[in-house]
């Protein structure tokens, strides 16, 4: 299913506002289960750094409701740790939203020409070249920090360190030398980058030209549209 | 460079039409308009000042190499050259810099990308775009140059059947050579290379050096910031050497003398210092039919002994199988055949930042004492406990990662790549430790491209190209690094 890159941009776009602003359980429901296995099958190769994002994003949100929003009748007690109803319900919440966001977003990179999509992104939707610039960097680095991530677990495990961050100390130790590590590329890029003429960079125009492709992820826009907007107005 | 747009001796009296100008690369390479001069009494970040009273002279189509000793403000220099300290970096330079005529500190950095192509340590540091060919159109789009002269430099620098290829998939010697289609596809005036040596394999750095002759041939002007001198002799014309944040030194290659280079960290020689063997012979680690295959990639080892005491060095091409054999025998890959280690492996990556899990250096020493269970290695002086070690320099860096490991008191020690971006003194100063520990028993097995660790450290030599390991003559192993290099010794 091959599709412009402005429309899959304005798809991944819309879902993320739309789970965003959308507070009812029911539509935040519909807009995973809408996106999110599309997703995983057409994302599935490329997008692995996705999940591992997710599943360490669903970690913390949990952290986030026990910690913030434990009230009501408790449903789960485990000695120390109580988890009650308020937490249960804000993680759902949290969670349904997350999961719409992953699945556009994995539609998103899992169909996208990463050489075309910057180039729409810039000539047909015009978009500011520093955003565009960012992106490029970060689907450049994306692959970095996948090799980055393996590394510094495999060296954690080396110095008698969990190989999985699954504490908040462990966690808060692999992404503080993984976003070092990052940082510090990114600067010298950034720097690199300015030295090659990037604030002198100029727009050159790029017609839009949608496909089946992309009707089908219209199609699919407006009914999650639509459903959201009755959610509110009913 | 042509000028752009429309132009009419008559301004807006004529009716302006294109001017077509034709356009021959060689011949503009031939007639270089200018090029750099800076004196500069100060330049650094907030109230920290790292540069003192430096003066630089690079006349139009000259090849000045920049030299001094880790940390004396080399990249500094460049950045303060180039703008990029003051107008991007939130750092402050006092003095005056022309770089191609145009004053980059003040009103003309915006101009500064069209004069020059800059060449940074680490590819990964500087390559921006996801594919090949947009990594070199990248410049020229910037620029508003047409994006098909890409194609001209892509096979100028052999990657024209990799053009749609993910950058990702090249090799370090690949994406060197990419870096350089990038910063020269514009026809810069000014070419500046800052330690480009420091991640390549030796026929990548015979390639490098290569170009950068034709380059220098062709009459650009090139600044080459390097520790490694003798890699580059025959290339540039004068030197520039620098000590604590102030030039004390420039002139001819001729006037250099390459006792005084090497007091400050400088290798212009290249003569390593060998070192007496150490090994005992009682065996640490053995591998047998050992296979592993990755991504379409498989690497053999049909049969390696590695007794206490021995130093090993692992070389050949960027891709070969050197990390993954470094991974195998550390217990990372798990590969068909006999594989032993008696006792414990360490590994200590190419990127030292990889092993760092506490916020201070205090931290990461207790951390590395606690898991560890021994005393790690001392520290050099000038490192404070409470800074954070991404804060360190990479020779810092280095030191801390091989503290760390020798907390664990590994029978085996691996290192990868352990002398990369550190000056002659500290390579010194790594090779004399890692033979005080070897003498213990310890047995070392790194990997390196540099011939140097090579003459002073290495007891015998494995040759990992193509998935092969096959182990060669030391002296042989040698001639063939420098020979891939072009240098005579």
């Amino acid at each position: 299913m091959k599709s412009d890159p402005t429309t899959l941009f304005i798809y991944a776009l819309s879902v993320t506002v739309l789970s965003m602003v959308s507070r009812d359980p029911r539509v935040l429901l519909a807009l995973a289960l809408l996106n999110l296995p599309l997703g995983t099958y057409l994302g599935r190769k490329r997008g692995v750094i996705f999940f591992l994002l997710y599943f360490l994003g669903l970690f913390g949100i949990f952290l986030n409701s026990v910690a913030f929003s434990n009230q009501g009748t408790a449903v789960l007690d485990v000695g120390p740790l109580v988890v009650r109803e308020g937490a249960v319900k804000a993680f759902l919440r949290v969670f349904l939203r997350l999961s719409s966001i992953l699945g556009a977003a994995l539609i998103f990179y899992g169909l996208a020409d990463i050489r075309e999509l910057l180039d729409a992104l810039e000539c047909t939707m015009r978009i500011p070249r520093g955003f565009v610039f960012s992106l490029a960097v970060g689907l450049r680095m994306l692959a970095l920090l996948q090799r980055d991530a393996g590394e510094i677990l495999e060296m954690r495990a080396q110095r008698g360190h969990s190989r999985r961050p699954l504490t908040p100390g462990s966690l808060s130790s692999f992404l503080r030398t993984l976003l070092s590590v990052a940082l510090e590329r990114g600067l010298w890029i950034g720097v690199a980058a300015e030295l090659r003429g990037l604030s002198l960079r100029e727009r050159r125009p790029r017609p839009y030209r949608p496909g089946l492709g992309d009707v089908v992820l219209l199609v699919l826009l407006a009914l999650q549209l639509t459903i959201t907007i009755l959610s509110m107005v009913c | 460079m042509p000028p752009r747009g429309n132009w009419s001796p008559l301004g807006c009296l004529a009716t302006p039409r294109p001017l077509r100008i034709p356009y021959f690369p060689h011949l503009y390479y031939h007639y270089p308009m200018s090029g750099v001069e800076a004196e500069i009494s100060g330049a650094g970040y907030g109230v920290k000042a790292i540069l003192h009273d430096v003066r630089l002279s690079a006349k139009a189509g000259e090849t000045l190499a920049v030299v001094g000793r880790s940390g004396v403000g080399k990249t500094t220099l460049m950045l303060s050259v180039t703008g990029v300290l003051d107008n991007l970096l939130g750092g402050w330079t006092r003095g005056k810099v022309s770089l191609a005529g145009l004053d980059p500190i003040k009103r003309d950095f915006k101009e500064v990308p069209r004069k020059i192509g800059i060449v940074l340590q680490d590819p990964d540091r500087q390559l921006a775009m996801p594919f090949v060919l947009d990594e070199v159109a990248f410049t020229l789009r910037n620029l508003g140059l047409p994006e098909k002269r890409a194609w001209g430099a892509l096979l100028r620098f052999g990657l024209a059947h990799k053009a749609y290829a993910e950058v990702e998939t090249l090799s370090g010697g690949e994406k060197r050579r990419l870096t350089l289609a990038a910063s020269l596809v514009h026809e810069p005036e000014i070419l500046i290379l800052d330690e480009p040596s420091a991640s390549i394999d030796p026929w990548g750095v015979g390639d490098l050096k290569r170009y950068v002759q034709t380059m220098a041939e062709k009459g650009l002007t090139i600044l080459l910031i390097e520790h490694k001198l003798g890699f580059y002799r025959g290339v540039f014309d004068r030197i520039l050497l620098l000590e604590a944040g102030s030039s004390t030194w420039a002139g001819s290659v001729e006037e250099a003398d390459p006792r005084i280079l090497e007091e400050h960290g400088v290798d212009y020689t290249l003569i390593g210092r060998p070192r007496e063997r150490v090994f005992t012979g009682e065996r640490v680690a053995f591998l047998r039919d050992c296979e592993f295959s990755y991504d379409g990639f498989t690497l053999r080892v049909d049969e390696l002994d590695i007794r206490a005491g021995e130093r090993i060095a692992l070389i050949g091409p960027n891709g070969g199988g050197k990390t993954t054999l470094l991974k195998i025998l550390g217990g990372f890959h798990r590969c068909s055949g006999e594989i032993s280690v008696a006792g414990r492996a360490f590994y200590v990556p190419q990127h030292p930042d990889y092993l760092f899990v506490r916020p201070s250096v205090g931290d990461e020493v207790r951390d590395a004492r606690e898991k560890g269970g021994h005393e790690p290695l001392g520290l050099p002086t000038g490192i404070d406990a409470g800074s954070s070690p991404y804060r360190l320099s990479h020779g810092q860096r280095r030191w801390l990662s091989l503290a760390i490991a020798h907390a664990f008191r590994p029978r085996l020690l691996l290192l990868d790549e352990p002398t990369t971006g550190l000056d002659l003194f500290l390579v010194e100063q790594l090779t004399d430790v890692l033979w005080r520990l070897s003498k213990s028993g310890l047995s070392i097995v790194f990997s390196t491209h540099d011939p140097r660790v090579v003459m002073s450290l290495a007891d015998r030599v494995l040759l990992v190209a193509d998935g092969r390991v096959s182990e060669i003559d030391v002296d042989e192993a040698i001639s063939m690094m420098l020979e891939a290099m072009d240098i005579e010794i």
